[in-house]
């Protein structure tokens, strides 16, 4: 029954509506933005508390440990990932891979921070 | 405050930090800081929607303050509560304007809840890479807010007579 208050929610949930779909529209076309932006990675900023602490090459293979033990970084073949840390929800460490620009591992617990440049 | 409010806004607390405990025990699934259905945040758009702003922001705050001292950390609290207020903040002023349902008063809050962790992040981390997840969870916050809308709108409807 079309009652005046159905009337109101009717028109209420088109602006929803509309809301939800421009949401979505402006964060995927920033997602798309961001990837056809990015290039190879060069190399990776690492910074712990906020400072940056060293930049590694990415074409050189290696295993370092950040934060006095917190987190280890492993970069292979091109690519940087985060092998272990101590952070309760392992999230850096499920990240995966990352080797274009933009692209980031973030521990927020242990306050690192790993940049492609 | 009314007792009858007062005692409601206790129990919603409660079942806001109950509704966060359980959110905590999934595993993060996505591999991106922040991303959460937030499902303590239906109870803050229902009382929102059942006792008012004023009862609605007490519940929120002293939700995140006890949640965070419970089964939380520190930085953890500051961007909870980043993104609380932020969330609040924006609900609160949409509502207001009465254009949209509970569902997009609900969708508002979870974008803003994320956008507020991603600043909270950038000042606390002190670096601008957190920004690259912002897309990310706009989204994520857009469908969040939809489902938790949903839910809480029609909870506030069913369950109003009993509560306001």
């Amino acid at each position: 029954m079309q009652t005046k208050e159905n009337k109101t929610r009717g028109k209420r949930l088109i602006y929803d509506a509309i809301l939800v779909l421009s949401l979505l529209l402006v964060g995927l076309s920033a997602l798309l933005v961001y990837k056809s932006c990015a290039s190879e990675g060069v190399s990776v900023s690492v910074s712990v508390g906020g400072e940056e602490i060293a930049v590694y090459p990415l074409d050189v293979d290696a295993r370092h440990v950040i934060g006095g033990g917190t987190n280890t970084l492993v970069i292979k073949d091109g690519e940087a990932y985060m092998e272990n840390a101590t952070c309760p929800d392992k999230i850096c460490v499920n990240y995966g891979k990352i080797s274009r620009t933009g692209e980031s591992i973030i521990c927020r617990p242990n306050k690192v921070v790993v940049t492609v440049r | 405050m009314k007792t009858k409010k007062l005692a409601t806004a206790a129990v919603l607390t409660a079942t806001a930090m109950i509704l966060s405990y359980v959110e905590s025990l999934i595993p993060a699934f996505v591999a991106i800081p922040g991303i959460k259905v937030g499902l303590a945040n239906i109870v803050t758009v229902f009382a929102l929607y059942t006792i008012g702003w004023r009862g609605a922001i007490c519940v929120s705050l002293v939700r995140v303050c006890l949640s965070s001292l419970l089964f939380g950390n520190v930085t953890g609290f500051f961007y909870s509560l980043s993104g609380a207020l932020l969330s609040f903040l924006g609900m609160v002023i949409v509502k207001q304007i009465r254009i949209f349902s509970p569902i997009g008063v609900s969708t508002v809050g979870g974008v803003l809840h994320n956008v507020g962790q991603i600043f909270a992040s950038a000042f606390v981390l002190e670096t601008a890479a957190v920004f690259t997840y912002l897309p990310v969870l706009f989204v994520s916050g857009t469908v969040a807010g939809v489902v938790i809308g949903a839910a809480a709108g029609l909870l506030a409807k069913r369950l109003e007579n009993i509560v306001k």
